[in-house]
């Protein structure tokens, strides 16, 4: 089962150790539409989130409490 | 009746690619086959193609389900009964006093890779590798009629297979291009507030050109011996190039679906071109193209129409304009079937749509 920091770790091309609360997403890349689409994506499949908001957080700690409040797939 | 075999071969005219794949046979080895009747299919890095029959005849099959076959590569004979004797892939003669055929040794491995025969460079007593590129498409770059200062690059076999394809359908030599401004503010504004939109403009964007397509039919068309031909679906595909290539995923029956549902979809597909997982339904029957080069800062551009399609809408980057933020929708379209006029009415329904946000 993957968890969060590999979702995001895969699509900003780090190391799921380098995530933290204070990871903002747009220096893991993840600010452009294609790559937002992708972690929304990521999340429905690998962790039955359907966090839409995800879209719209800054930074990790923000992206975790969305995808704890969405509602399971 | 075939009465020699016939190869089939992937088409070199109407793929985007150096090899496709073959995804299907239609009918067992052996089978009879009716001139014109769908053999098998193979996906391209746009689509997925029909293969169609050149002639009556018992199907010879010389690729398996799952193979990556070049472009120009064999894909089966058409023979007259099932076990008439095939041609061998690459045949060589000796040269002699008859005009027989020496191929060289890197000619000769590059026909095997690309399923060429000697029946290809017919005429030819020597077949050099530099024949066989030729044949390929893949030839030295010019050396003549070039500006002084100026240096020659042979173009990828990728990308000339790629003009190949533009060139392969005649709906881009007659087509003409309308651009209307659209404010963004309401759009933003309406994103904010909907969060099952993804934080992304293009869902509603993909969602309100499929409603406007039912009002304009003759954008969600194709132009085929002097007819229009009218599709029954709206299935729109969402260009999609990161790098890996261009794919092309068809959201069907969009002007059915609301915008959360496309934002989905649209998100799924875009998963799966990522991994590579693109499902070879997802890139099929598509009947109108959006593109999107807002991500690129490109706030103008002309798309080029896809196959068997009359239009495409190109989305620009935002840019300020007369004090407000607006981007600008761009429509190629087939001027066989309809004219500016029309273009820009179409353009500017879907504009009002997407303006009606503001007050939502």
């Amino acid at each position: 089962m993957k968890t969060l920091e590999d979702v995001v770790a895969n699509l900003a091309g780090c190391a799921a150790g380098d995530i933290n609360d204070d990871f903002t997403l747009d220096q893991g890349g993840l600010d452009t539409s294609l790559k937002k689409a992708l972690l929304i994506a990521s999340i429905r499949r690998h962790l039955q989130k359907d966090c839409m908001k995800a879209a719209i957080v800054k930074t990790f700690g923000e992206l975790r409490q969305a995808v704890d409040e969405a509602s399971p797939v | 009746m075939a009465e020699k075999p016939a190869a089939v071969r992937v088409p070199r005219e109407t793929v985007n690619d150096e090899t496709v794949k073959l995804v299907r046979w239609a009918f067992g080895e052996g089978a009879r086959v009716k001139k014109d009747a769908v053999i098998a299919e193979v996906e391209t890095s746009k689509s997925v193609l029909e293969i169609l029959a050149p002639a009556n005849g018992h199907l010879r099959r010389r690729a398996q389900e799952g193979d990556n076959v070049a472009v120009g590569g064999i894909l089966c004979y058409i023979t007259a009964s099932p076990k008439d004797a095939l041609p061998k892939e690459v045949k060589t003669t000796p040269i002699g006093p008859e005009g027989g055929m020496v191929i060289g040794a890197k000619a000769k491995k590059l026909m095997a890779e690309h399923g060429l025969s000697a029946e290809d460079f017919k005429g030819k007593k020597l077949v050099r590798e530099s024949d066989v590129r030729a044949a390929l498409g893949q030839g030295e770059p010019p050396t003549v009629n070039v500006k002084a200062g100026s240096r020659g690059k042979q173009l990828s076999a990728q990308k000339l297979a790629e003009n190949r394809y533009l060139a392969s359908d005649e709906n881009n030599r007659y087509s003409s291009s309308v651009t209307v401004l659209c404010p963004t503010k309401g759009l933003r504004a309406a994103a904010k507030k909907r969060a099952e939109w993804g934080g992304s403009l293009t869902p509603v964007i993909l969602s309100e050109c499929a409603k406007t397509l039912r009002e304009f039919p003759l954008f969600n068309a194709y132009y085929k011996e002097k007819a229009v031909w009218t599709y029954d679906s709206v299935n729109i595909g969402l260009v999609i190039d990161d790098g890996r290539g261009i794919k092309v995923p068809v959201i069907r029956d969009a002007d059915k679906k609301d915008i959360a549902a496309v934002a989905r979809e649209s998100q799924d597909r875009a998963l799966e071109y990522h991994e590579d997982s693109l499902p070879i339904e997802a890139l099929q029957d598509g009947t109108f193209t959006v593109t999107d080069l807002s991500g690129e800062d490109v706030i103008a551009f002309r798309p080029v129409i896809n196959f068997m399609q009359s239009a495409i809408l190109g989305v620009g980057a935002e840019y300020a304009s007369g004090g407000e933020r607006v981007f600008q929708l761009n429509l190629t379209f087939d001027h066989r079937l309809t004219e500016g006029r029309e273009a820009a009415r179409f353009l500017r329904a879907l504009r009002d749509k997407l303006k009606a946000y503001e007050d939502a």
